[in-house]
């Protein structure tokens, strides 16, 4: 019964702890002879918030925004030097490190991230995978010649990464899982035969298989440490124990079972050049080519019944950086209907440096365009919104985005600060805070209060006092009147509450 | 011309006023007030504190309530009188206990009937609806005023204007009124930020909740003459008037019951003593004991206190009608009587103290008596009380949770609007912080500049906010019984937990008004001396009682002057430890004395020296007068115990007792509210006039001080030490009883089960482990060859349920258990039931090592088969054989102690290539050598007392090492401080006798390598 080394795993029909399965790489995606490069992140949700550059000298730390107990899920190199690790509480972090800068975790940066990884490993082979959380897998075979080899390829993909500020353990391994095994352990080794993996098995701690917390524990406690220990279990009885699918997950990471992995596509976006019949020298020259790329446009995203809020026009020239138009719509657009008036509108103010040789159309990203039932949505409703938003639009392509703004009121006594610039239409369906004051607020007010010197006008009403305004270092003391200057002129002036007690005009109601 | 505030809140309005009761007393004084009312939100929890600044400050109180009923109207009443208070206190009660706790319901329904003896006044809404006057009119005729209250809002003129013609309209007076938020203007960045955390959102965005300007403060009167007619400021002072109710009337009437039909309290007093002295003296009652019996009842007649007596007396006996253990303590309870009722196990004649020095004739005020049950048998006494007097008769008492440092910054921070993580930073800035400003290097450390003026706000308001009451929680134990209904005497309201309810006053609020108390508290050490003498009655075969213990053993002394006392009451902690081999206790008395002098009072009086040297002989007793010689004879001339400080008040600077007794309340309420300054003047000019020196007026007023963080008086000691001599007679003389009676009333005292498991194994206890088919539910003892050996219970595994136990108990009488899934079946057990054994080496006998019984467990179907003995056998796997590191860490993370060797032992060779010393060979090591050692830390502890000193025990296989970490070493280590599990250790052996400890001059997280335990070299079977 006494086993000193590992025992390697043969598929060998005396072993009762196998079922027999078909040859290892005959299933092995993506054909024969796979070779998978698994690349790790250790440090991806620290990455996805913070580059490397930006973090200064501080130690910094991710947590999970909900998880109680706060564990360090990430943290980078100075944080690790004073004795801070993944997995430690974030009360223990700061007992360690006091000045700790702490940042929430923000998946949807880290999926933005490992997307970006993926497009960047397509430069070595097409067939990429995302293993999330933190993990890519590139089937690199084919590549192998044309980089010199895996070792030089490795080479090169640890110099790009480094390159952006990222850190990664990279493996090779003919199975993904297997791959993914050992970059996680930190085995930066290629594995070229599928036979080789069990002499590594002792050297893979259970945590590199990514399963679930309380399995690895039970594990643990039985004395299970490595995936060598694992597989030295009975099968039916481990999958009687732990279920068939971390059985499944331990055969394909030792080829026994083939494990297909979904290919990364890149997301698609609308990007077109229309050539001009010949060089156009007015604007107007350009109509029918935008015409004609709109068109294309309308045709693409009806097809993807997706929709977009953000396009972008370059005017290519023959001998000089294009110039760029960007539209940025406010509401989604679907169709190539509303983007011709605002694009007309906005070549029609563009005085061309140069002749224009072709235009670009590049759309921002596809979104799922809504079907509107207007039966059921527009009824009752006095404006119509899509009109609003294409009447602003047409005004903001026309004076300029910030020259058309709405006005808010703010939940705030301080007059000054009682109302707030706002983007237009975003209140929409908001409620609208209640004004704070329950006394007169002229429409005109001054944006600084100007000193009266020498007032000798009459006091209507008032005093109404307003201190507040402690918090923000701009804490005022005023008592506000309504007076009326000797012109008859209706005022809102202040008298500053001691030691001040300087008057100054605020407002001049209409 | 005066005025009087009628509507007025406190910080006892949570979260919304912004001042102290007293505060806004002193301020109404100042500015001249003739009165003032305490109007709290449906709430009096801030009146008895307001009731004591106002007597002191002599301005009229008037005891009111702002109501804000649900559909309308809001109002404020005021109390006339006695049953208008009565009234009000009804009211609050059944609007506080109709909602969650912590807030209120009160609808017009519940105000139909109307409330007499109340006076009322409308808050008329910003619309002013006329029909809430009218309905308030029907039911306050005569007694209704509108209430004009005007704050600058720009509209006064027009809101006096339309208030007048309202109540001219309804045929109403009208009044003036401040809706009165905090005593001065510059409260209101408290105020706003208090409203702010109420609602739960940073202040910048609390916007129109905030008031717009600070005019919500108790205003000059010129001012307000500026603002409104006069006849509205004449109005206040008349309602002011009115009321006459003070809460001076408030006179607690003893229960009634507790004296049978046909029979006087005195007699029955009387009759009870004389019973329970011939049980104690059963060959008669001394002479001496007889008079002193005489004296005490004479006493107690005078002053009308047998109901008190018959009250405590009645509790003690279901207690022990129950077999549950008590004993009394307090300023009554060591009494000669008490002794006869029972109430205490203190001999009188083992005492030289007088029962006359606890009941003083001169203060109007009734006896104290704690009493300490069992610990998990309080609860029956508790429902006991509630079922004899009723719930609308029996409480208990509230005690007002406060802001402290480390609460207020987080709420602070948090309103501030610093996000989370940085408000916890501060937080943990905050941890050792006592609110000054040689404190912010550790803020700046956490990594904030206290020079930005955020972070001077956040520190501004944090210190402000410290000592605003927070909520009302339920004390302890304090238990106030009425005659009448008590919800007349003070509103009841829900607690947190169900069916309990709380009143709104704490225990200084009923002392200062001389109601009545009982303390029913809990003690962990009653119940484990309960069960350690049933564990030797049923080995010794027949019934040992706690009076069967002998008294003053000289054995069991010299163990505790050895200081070998772990798990021995009170003289169990380091600094008790520390102090036994100096002032080896030879008697009762000593332990007395041993007990109350490791205590803030006397540590900080430095009294505790000049006691030694005293009691060794090396500096002569004498007394700087006469009159401190009666007083403090028995201590050797150096004031000890808190009842010493105010005889000396009394005898030596001319005291009279009521204002001594205001010094003791003083004494323990000053770190919360001040105001010891008045009597540390009085003190001082006193001893000087009577001829004491400066030097030792100060000792004596330094002393004081410290008994305001834990007062300790001589009634107490001598109930503890009591206690303290029986559990060290059980230690000695029954150590596996005493081990495993503590063992099984965990959690308490100062010591885990692991270093009581220790302890017990070096006293020759032989201790037995878990085991599936041997442990009880409990640990238990059994005969072996050479006495008895423990066997450690069930219960000791963490993550079994206590049910689960049982029921493997029950399971297994008759057949032991042979497989695990027989186990699993017979005994109902679930799938993290079995694991906890499993990892607890529990299953050893049925299925081998952890590992291997872990994979038993895993295999046990969780749908049981049909029938039963069909449990599947299956071949072992090969499985890692736990080595004997991890099976010592498995035995700490499942059990919490391991009966393996010391994991150190393992480590040793490790420690000893770093030149690490043993705990064994430190005690060789001679005063002053440089130490270099280490071990796991069994506790931290940084006493209040020590002045920054943070005390530390370590242990390793051969002993305990105490270290001294003076705050400079503990903040330049902190993260070892903090996070070591094993902490090594380079510093300098202080020793003073017997006493050693290892003062540190630098620390070292070795904790890695208790991780290296768990992977050593493996095999496979």
């Amino acid at each position: 019964m006494f086993e000193p080394r590992p025992a390697p795993i043969v598929p060998a029909a005396a072993s009762r702890r196998l079922v027999p399965l078909p040859a290892p790489n005959a299933l092995a995606e993506p054909g024969k002879g796979a070779l998978w490069l698994a690349a790790h992140f250790p440090s991806l949700p620290l990455d996805a918030l913070l580059p490397r550059a930006c973090q200064g000298r501080a130690a910094v730390v991710v947590t999970a925004p909900d998880d109680p107990r706060r564990t360090v899920v990430a943290c980078n190199e100075r944080a690790a030097r004073q004795g801070i690790a993944p997995g430690m509480g974030l009360n223990a972090a700061l007992a360690r490190v006091p000045g700790l800068r702490v940042e929430e975790r923000r998946p949807a940066a880290e999926a933005a991230l490992l997307g970006r990884l993926g497009r960047w490993a397509l430069q070595f082979t097409p067939v990429v995978s995302l293993e999330p959380p933190g993990a890519v897998l590139a089937e690199v075979r084919g590549s192998l010649d044309l980089f010199g080899g895996a070792t030089a390829l490795v080479r090169r993909t640890l110099a790009g990464l480094s390159a952006h500020g990222l850190t990664a353990s990279i493996a090779l391994a003919p199975m993904p899982r297997a791959a993914l095994w050992l970059a996680r352990a930190g085995l930066a080794t290629t594995v070229t035969r599928t036979d080789a993996l069990p002499g590594l098995a002792a050297r893979l701690p259970l945590a590199c298989l990514h399963w679930p917390e309380d399995t690895v524990a039970t594990l643990a406690g039985l004395g299970i440490a490595s995936v060598a220990d694992l597989v030295r279990l009975p099968r039916t009885r481990f999958a009687a124990r732990f279920g068939p699918r971390l059985l499944d997950e331990l055969d394909e990471g030792f080829g026994r079972r083939p494990a297909p992995r979904r290919r990364y596509v890149v997301p698609e976006r609308f990007d077109e050049r229309v050539e001009l019949p010949a060089a156009a020298e007015d604007a107007a020259l350009l109509e029918p080519a935008l015409e004609h790329g709109l068109a294309r446009l309308g045709a693409f995203l009806n097809a993807r019944a997706s929709g977009i809020r953000l396009l972008r026009v370059d005017l290519l020239h023959r001998a000089r950086a294009p110039t760029r138009l960007s539209l940025a719509l406010a509401r989604m657009a679907g169709d190539a209907a509303g983007l011709r008036l605002l694009l007309r509108e906005r070549l029609g103010r563009c005085r061309l440096e140069s002749p224009v040789d072709a235009l670009r159309l590049r759309s921002g990203v596809l979104l799922p365009l809504r079907i509107r039932d207007p039966e059921l949505f527009e009824r009752g409703r006095g404006a119509d919104p899509e009109a609003t938003a294409r009447l602003l639009d047409l005004l903001r392509a026309r004076f300029g985005h910030d020259a058309v703004f709405s006005v808010q009121p703010v939940a705030e006594h301080r007059p000054e600060r009682a109302f707030r610039i706002a983007e237009p239409g975003l209140a929409d369906g908001l409620p609208v805070p209640r004004p704070t004051a329950r006394t007169a607020r002229p429409l005109w007010m001054l944006a600084e209060p100007q000193p009266l010197d020498g007032w000798d006008g009459t006091l209507v009403t008032g005093p109404e006092r307003i201190e507040t305004g402690w918090w923000d270092g701009h804490d005022v003391r005023r008592d506000y009147y309504v007076a009326l200057s000797r012109a008859g002129v209706r005022l809102w002036i202040f008298r500053e509450r001691p030691p001040g007690q300087r008057w100054f005009l605020h407002g001049v109601f209409g | 011309m005066s005025y009087a505030e009628l509507h007025c809140v406190s910080n006892f309005t949570f979260l919304r006023g912004a001042s102290h009761p007293g505060e806004l007393v002193k301020r109404a004084r100042e500015l001249g007030y003739s009165a003032l009312a305490l109007t709290d939100e449906c709430s009096l929890a801030g009146v008895v504190r307001a009731h004591v600044a106002a007597r002191e400050a002599g301005l009229p109180l008037v005891v009111g309530s702002e109501l804000w009923l649900a559909d309308g109207p809001a109002l404020v009443v005021l109390a006339e009188n006695r049953a208008g208070y009565g009234a009000l206190a009804r009211l609050i009660t059944q609007g506080r206990r109709a909602a969650p706790k912590g807030q209120y319901r009160l609808t017009r329904a519940d105000l139909d009937a109307g409330l007499p003896d109340c006076l009322a006044l409308w808050l008329p809404a910003a619309e002013p609806a006329t029909g809430e006057g009218e309905w308030l009119r029907e039911r306050f005729a005569g007694r209704l005023w509108v209430a004009v209250e005007l704050t600058a809002s720009g509209a006064d003129r027009e809101r006096l204007e339309r208030l007048t013609v309202l109540a001219r309209e309804l045929g109403l007076p009208a009044v003036a009124a401040g809706d009165v938020h905090m005593h001065q203007r510059r409260r209101r960045a408290l105020q706003d930020l208090v409203t702010a955390v109420r609602l739960g959102i940073p202040v910048a965005r609390a916007g129109a909740a905030l008031f717009p300007n600070g005019e919500r403060c108790l205003r000059p009167v010129t001012r307000l003459e500026a603002l409104y007619p006069r006849a509205l400021l004449d109005a206040t002072r008349e309602v002011a008037e009115r009321c006459r109710f003070s809460l001076d009337e408030l006179r607690y009437e003893y229960p009634e019951e507790i004296v049978p039909v046909g029979t006087t309290p005195e007699a029955q007093l009387r009759r009870l003593v004389a019973a329970g002295a011939v049980r104690r003296w059963p060959g008669g009652v001394p002479a001496g004991v007889q008079a002193l019996i005489e004296r005490e009842l004479a006493l107690v007649a005078e002053l009308g206190y047998e109901r008190y007596f018959l009250t405590v007396h009645d509790l003690v006996e279901f207690a022990r009608g129950r077999g549950i253990l008590c004993q009394g303590r307090g300023s009554a309870a060591n009494s000669a009587a008490c002794y006869a009722l029972g109430i205490t196990e203190v001999d009188p004649a083992r005492m030289s103290m007088l029962f006359e020095r606890f009941i003083s004739r001169d203060r109007n005020e009734p006896p104290d008596i704690d009493v300490d049950f069992e610990h998990e048998r309080r609860e029956e006494v508790i429902q006991y009380l509630y079922a004899k007097y009723g719930r609308g008769r029996a409480a208990l008492t509230a005690t007002v949770i406060c802001y402290r440092p480390k609460s207020a910054v987080r709420d602070v921070g948090k309103a501030l609007g610093l996000d989370t993580a940085q408000v916890e930073r501060l937080a943990q800035a905050m941890q050792w912080w006592d609110g000054h400003e040689s404190e912010d290097s550790r803020i700046e450390e956490a990594g904030f500049d206290t020079r930005s003026p955020l972070i001077t706000r956040v520190l501004a308001l944090t210190r402000e906010l410290v000592g605003f009451p927070r909520h009302l929680s339920q004390h302890t134990g304090g238990f106030v019984i009425s005659r009448g209904p008590l919800e007349e005497l003070v509103p009841v309201e829900n607690a947190a937990m169900p069916e309990r309810t709380v009143i709104q006053w704490d225990k200084d609020d009923l002392d200062e008004l001389g109601l009545l108390k009982v303390d029913v508290l809990g003690l962990g050490m009653l119940t484990a001396i309960r069960r350690a003498l049933a564990l030797v009655s049923a080995r010794r075969g027949r019934e040992f009682r706690l009076p069967d213990v002998p008294a003053e053993d000289p054995a069991v002394y010299e163990m505790i002057c050895r200081a070998d006392t772990i798990g021995v009451f009170q003289i169990e902690s380091r600094a008790q430890m520390a102090m036994l081999p100096r002032l080896r206790p030879k008697c009762y008395y000593d332990l007395v004395i041993e007990v109350a002098i490791v205590r803030p009072g006397p540590i900080q009086g430095q009294m505790v020296h000049p006691y030694l040297r005293r009691r060794n002989g090396e500096e002569a007793v004498d007394y700087p007068g006469p009159e401190v010689e009666q007083v403090l004879a028995r201590t050797l001339g150096v004031p000890i115990f808190q009842e010493q400080v105010m005889q000396l008040a009394i005898a030596a600077a001319g005291f009279t007792p009521g204002e001594a007794d205001a010094l003791r309340r003083a004494m323990a309420a000053w770190k919360r509210r001040g105001g010891l300054e008045p009597f540390e003047a009085k003190l001082k000019n006193g001893l000087c006039a009577n001829g004491y020196g400066e030097e030792f007026a100060d000792r004596i007023f330094r002393q004081i001080l410290g008994f305001g963080d834990y007062g300790f008086p001589e009634a107490h000691a001598a109930s503890f030490a009591l206690l303290v001599y029986v559990s060290a007679w059980l230690k000695h003389h029954e150590p596996a009883a005493f081990c495993c009676a503590l063992l099984n009333s965990q959690p308490m005292g100062f010591y885990a089960p692991a270093q009581l498991l220790r302890d017990a194994r070096e006293h020759g206890v032989a201790v037995l482990p878990v085991d599936v088919n041997l442990s009880a539910a409990e640990s238990t003892l059994l005969p072996a060859d050479d006495g008895v050996a423990l066997r450690l219970g069930l219960d000791r595994v963490r993550g079994l349920a206590r049910e689960a136990a049982e029921r493997i108990v029950t399971a297994r009488t008759g057949e032991v258990f042979r497989r695990v899934a027989e186990l699993a079946r017979r005994a109902g057990l679930g799938r993290r039931d079995l694991a906890a054994l499993a990892a607890a080496g529990a299953l050893a006998g049925l299925a081998g090592n952890r590992h291997r019984a872990g994979w038993a467990v895993l295999g046990v179907e969780s749908a049981l088969p049909l029938l039963p003995g069909e449990e599947r056998e299956e071949g072992v796997p090969l499985l890692p054989v736990p080595g004997e590191g991890e099976d010592i860490v498995a035995d700490y993370r499942t059990l919490g102690f391991t009966l393996g060797r010391h994991p150190l032992a393992l480590v040793r060779p490790v420690l000893e290539r770093d030149g690490w010393v043993t705990a064994a060979e430190v005690a060789q090591l001679p005063d002053g050598a440089p130490v270099r050692t280490g071990g796991i830390v069994v506790t931290r502890q940084r006493p209040g007392s020590a002045g920054g000193v943070i005390f530390v025990t370590l242990e390793d296989e051969t002993g305990y090492v105490n270290l001294v970490v003076w705050s400079r070493i503990a903040d330049a280590h902190r993260r070892a401080m903090l996070g070591a599990r094993l902490l090594g250790v380079r510093g300098r052996l202080q020793r003073e006798g017997e006493v050693r400890h290892v003062v540190v001059d630098a620390l070292e997280d070795r904790s890695a390598l208790l991780g290296s335990l768990t992977t050593k070299a493996r095999s496979f079977r």
